[in-house]
């Protein structure tokens, strides 16, 4: 313990000690409540029950379901958001006019209120009256009901998602491909490299860290999404929207078990770190690299 | 022995006291300063309501915040205040059907007392006797009514003389009129339209068919008995006509969209609220107005275990946490008191009002003739058991509502939604 | 020539598709409700301010907007001057204990927000606090703050070691270190990080939702309040839509250089 780090360590370490401490109470908290069997409507009269509300939920369809589509939209949206924000970002890797100018905009999408972004798609996807289905109309296809059909609701809302952050990855995605060495990507050229071959084996692999980075970030947000399905669709129709996260609000605030809720969230927070840890054993395999 | 002097002070004395009192009651404000916060629907009552306000601080000196919350989301917004005692509203309105489970968990009070002190306000006699006894729990009143409505069906009489159809008398008959008018347009006119949106909305108007066709919520033990064959039937007719000849969206549709389709001329029946009828009937809002023909709610089963049309009654209720009782009631009576009922149709389309002044009255007659026979019928017929109210109300409601919306949506056939609901509430209701 | 012809129009497709939304949210604003819903829809219409009107008429909305400045901001500035005290201390420690917080912070960031909204609200309820500012404000500075950290260390880092190092041998003290040379030097990203905070919280919705009290209700909560009974009124929630949008863009213009670096929590330099 050296006299020079002292005095610094007091400038973090009372704020970590509330966050430490304030996180551990929350946690040892919703443990409790997620052992006993409070529900609103029978205030007061919560028991004990140890892990019953666990075993619930695995024979609990209706939450393994939820389970089921928060991973099917945390795939298909960080899948589809990385892939397609990549396409764009190669496509857009050139000298142009007004570039600032689109980088600029292309904020726009991740700045909107997400609330606001889930009205709007609403109001687009309206069969009536929004441009989708006018969109439609004239190539020649038949009105889809975006958001009240459940096979197609799903996906609604996973264009809404897709349309305000794939930008994120592209802006990424360019700000690390500015801080990429042009050198080896010159050389690979001198040395007779085709384009598509410079980009696939030299361009990519640099940018595989941030990449990596915005997949994780996306994934973690994905797991947790709330507003646009409240905003477009309340996990109806016939629950073909509602992910885990929504189901645990409604048992809180719909049914008013609080017990099973708490238990439904932890799972989906345990759930979540191993996924986190899947994902940064796949994307770092490098065993200690920091990101 | 009095003294002149002890006579003149107290005589002088007593004449300033009286002249303060009589100051007071002159100026009428025995609550001054009060400030009340109420919860209510959005409903064309509470506009009325909300437009009177100025009239009662006047009144009284009370000071209302009034908070509008939709329908579907106003029960869980006002369990959460009640069961955690958080004292945050004063006043709650809701459907009759919670006054069961609100009253066991001791979250709403008996008003009889309140109630008598303000009798300039509150006349019981005035109050649709039917709808009044709904908020009559072990001989004591828990809520004063502020709305009511039954069910009925609505269509376009020029439409179906167009097409040669008479007034529906059943399921079927609806089911065929809707075909008809559906292929003879073209799909232009919507041939029927409901609400189909998961949760409350849907099930309030499924709930029609599920007793026309004999069916109910619960059997005589009070479990959840929708998957009989009759409920089960009820649900396949129901989601067959909206998916044949139903508007494009219609699992989303809540009481809004559904009305607001019909009322714009695009469908050629709805099954839905009484108080629908005001709004077809209002030139500022309406294209069919003068169009709309008004027939009941089909029976069609002949062992019925109860009406098909709904006895919707809506109450104001005073929270147990509440600092002003009394002056909470007040608000409750004076709210639904005559004169304030005889106004609110003045300024909104407010068909449902309880007051039998009201009811009875020219304004009514002259606003609502066109369908006020038929609303009183269905009211008189009405079922006040069309929704359960047991303790679980709200949740039962809800998985139903799933129910409704996953045989709507064709993701699992009719019984076995009915099934897994049945399953799902019985297990809410052995908690 | 040809194939920069196409790539003009690819990229005014990808900007259409990019800014239609907004475009939409903001023209409907201006439109009579004749021409919000017609069919097929109208790119020439008389523009009105019919819609703004009423919702700056509208109370609650006006209340709304006071209590997101209030909140957003308040919360901000506690996150950041707590945050940049503890960004400050982290990036003076060796790269073991370094990690070690780092991941701590990091790991706040996992779990949904309803674990914590339950036990808060119960709390609230307790205090009596649901209507309160004060809870909003400090609900939202403590989910800012590991953010905060987590950004303003990575601007701490790019502060050169030496100019601590000089000033350590001239006997300065930490404090005057950290008030004097580090955030001076880190002017632009503290002030990023602020602005950054006040984005996030300005758009929350969830903690919003469950934990704000009439009174205290912020904007996106308040927008929901527009989708009454009577349907969606659509000319006054988008012309809300657009005055919530309206502050969050141009503050959002104005870090746009160091977004990235937000989202990402500084892990890639953009």
């Amino acid at each position: 313990m050296t006299q020079r780090s002292d005095p610094s360590r007091l400038f973090y370490q009372p704020i970590v000690a509330v966050l430490t401490v304030t996180s551990l109470v929350l946690t040892v908290y919703v443990v409790w409540l997620s052992l006993r069997d409070l529900s609103l409507m029978r205030a007061g009269r919560d028991t004990f029950v140890g892990f019953d509300n666990y075993i619930r939920f695995f024979q609990d369809s209706r939450g393994l379901w939820a389970l089921w589509r928060t991973v099917l939209f945390t795939v298909l949206a960080t899948s589809i958001e990385v892939l397609l924000g990549l396409a764009i970002v190669l496509f857009l890797d050139r000298h142009f006019f007004l570039k600032r100018l689109v980088r600029t905009l292309l904020l726009v999408p991740i700045i909107m209120t997400p609330v606001v972004v889930g009205l709007t798609w609403r109001f687009i996807f309206d069969p009536a009256t929004g441009m989708a289905n006018y969109v439609l109309s004239r190539l020649g296809f038949s009105a889809m009901d975006w958001l009240g059909s459940p096979q197609v609701a799903f996906y609604s809302v996973l264009i809404a998602d897709i349309w305000q952050w794939t930008p994120f990855v592209i802006l990424l995605s360019m700000a690390a491909l500015d801080s990429a060495p042009q050198d080896p990507m010159d050389a690979a050229r001198v040395d007779g490299a085709r384009e598509w071959q410079v980009t696939w084996y030299v361009l990519l692999p640099m940018l595989r860290r941030a990449i990596a980075i915005v997949a994780l970030i996306r994934a973690i947000d994905s797991i947790k999404a709330f507003d646009l399905f409240y905003i477009m669709t309340r996990g109806g129709p016939a629950l073909s929207t509602e992910t885990l996260n929504y189901y645990g609000y409604v048992l809180a605030f719909t049914n008013f078990e609080i017990s099973y809720s708490m238990t439904v969230a932890l799972i989906l927070t345990v759930f979540t770190n191993f996924a986190l840890l899947a994902m940064y054993g796949v994307l770092f395999p490098k065993s200690g690299e920091r990101p | 022995m009095f003294s002149r002097r002890v006579f003149m002070v107290t005589t002088t004395a007593a004449a300033v006291l009286t002249a303060i009192a009589g100051q007071a009651f002159a100026q009428g404000k025995p609550f001054d300063g009060v400030q009340l916060s109420v919860l209510m629907e959005g409903h064309p009552t509470t506009d009325a309501i909300q437009k009177l306000l100025p009239e009662f601080k006047e009144l009284t000196g009370i000071d209302v915040a009034l908070e509008v919350v939709p329908e579907q989301d106003i029960t869980a917004k006002m369990l959460l205040e009640l069961s955690s005692k958080s004292g945050r509203y004063d006043v709650v309105q809701n459907n009759i059907i919670y006054i069961p489970g609100f009253v066991k968990n001791g979250y709403i009070v008996p008003l009889d007392e309140n109630l008598a002190k303000h009798k300039e306000q509150f006349d019981q006699a005035d109050f649709v006797k039917g709808y009044f006894d709904t908020n009559v729990v072990d001989g004591k009143i828990y809520g004063v009514p502020v709305y009511g409505e039954s069910t009925f069906v609505m269509y376009r009489k020029d439409l179906f003389e167009q097409h040669g159809l008479s007034e529906p008398k059943t399921f079927d008959d609806i089911a065929n009129a809707a075909k008809t008018i559906s292929e003879k347009t073209n799909k232009e006119i919507v041939g029927i339209t409901m609400r189909g949106q998961q949760g409350i909305q849907g099930v309030y108007v499924w709930a029609a068919y599920l007793w026309g066709f004999g069916g109910s919520f619960l059997d005589a033990n009070g479990k959840s008995a929708l998957a009989t064959p009759e409920g089960i039937a009820s649900l396949d007719a129901f989601t067959k006509v909206l998916k044949d000849y139903g508007p494009v969206g219609v699992a989303n549709f809540g009481w809004e969209e559904n009305r607001l389709l019909f009322q714009q001329g695009k469908a050629a029946i709805t099954l839905d609220a009484t108080v629908n009828g005001a709004y077809n009937e209002d030139p500022a809002a309406s294209s069919v107005v003068g169009k709309v023909g008004y027939a009941p709610v089909p029976m069609q089963s002949k062992s019925p275990k109860g009406g098909s049309s709904s006895l919707a009654v809506h109450s104001l209720y005073v929270t147990a946490d509440s600092q002003n009782q009394e002056a909470a009631t007040l608000f409750s009576a004076w709210a639904t008191a005559k004169e304030q009922q005889l106004k609110s149709m003045a300024s909104d389309p407010n068909s449902g009002v309880t007051s039998l002044t009201a009811l009875n009255g020219e304004e009514f007659t002259k606003r609502y003739g066109a369908f006020k026979d038929a609303m009183i019928a269905a009211i008189n017929q009405g079922n006040p058991q069309y929704l359960p109210t047991i303790d679980q109300a709200n949740e039962v409601i809800n998985n139903t509502g799933i129910a409704v919306s996953k045989a709507l949506a064709g993701t699992t056939t009719a019984a076995e939604a009915l099934k897994e609901a049945d399953e799902v509430n019985n297990a809410a209701i052995g908690r | 020539m040809i194939r920069r012809f196409f790539f003009y129009v690819a990229l005014a497709i990808l900007m259409v598709a990019v800014l239609f939304p907004l475009y939409w949210v903001v023209a409907t604003s201006f439109k009579l409700p004749r021409d919000t819903f017609a069919m097929p829809p109208v790119w020439l219409f008389e523009p009105t301010l019919d819609n703004f009107r009423k919702v700056l008429a509208n109370q609650t909305f006006i209340r709304a907007f006071t209590n997101s400045f209030l909140v957003s901001i308040s919360a901000s500035m506690i996150a950041v001057a707590i945050g940049s005290l503890a960004a400050y201390g982290i990036t003076q420690q060796d790269a073991v204990r370094r990690r070690g917080q780092e991941k701590f912070i990091l790991s706040l960031r996992i779990a949904p927000a309803l674990v914590f909204v339950i036990p808060v609200y119960y709390f609230a309820v307790q205090l009596g606090a649901l209507n309160k500012h004060w809870l909003l404000i400090g609900a939202y500075a403590f989910i800012n703050i590991p953010f905060a950290i987590s950004l303003l260390i990575t601007f701490f880092d790019d502060i050169p070691r030496e100019l601590r190092d000089a000033a350590r041998v001239d006997g300065a003290r930490e404090f005057a270190i950290f008030w004097r040379i580090y955030l001076p030097a880190a002017k632009g990203g503290v002030v990023a990080t602020l602005i950054l905070c006040v984005l996030f919280t300005w758009n929350e919705f969830f903690v919003a939702l469950t934990l704000s009290g009439r009174n205290t209700q912020t904007l996106p909560v308040s927008i929901t309040s527009f989708l009454t009974f009577q349907g969606i009124e659509w000319g006054a929630l988008t012309a809300a839509a657009t005055l919530i949008m309206l502050p969050m863009l141009i503050l959002g213009m104005l870090v746009q250089g160091q977004i990235v670096r937000g989202m990402t929590l500084g892990s890639v330099k953009g």
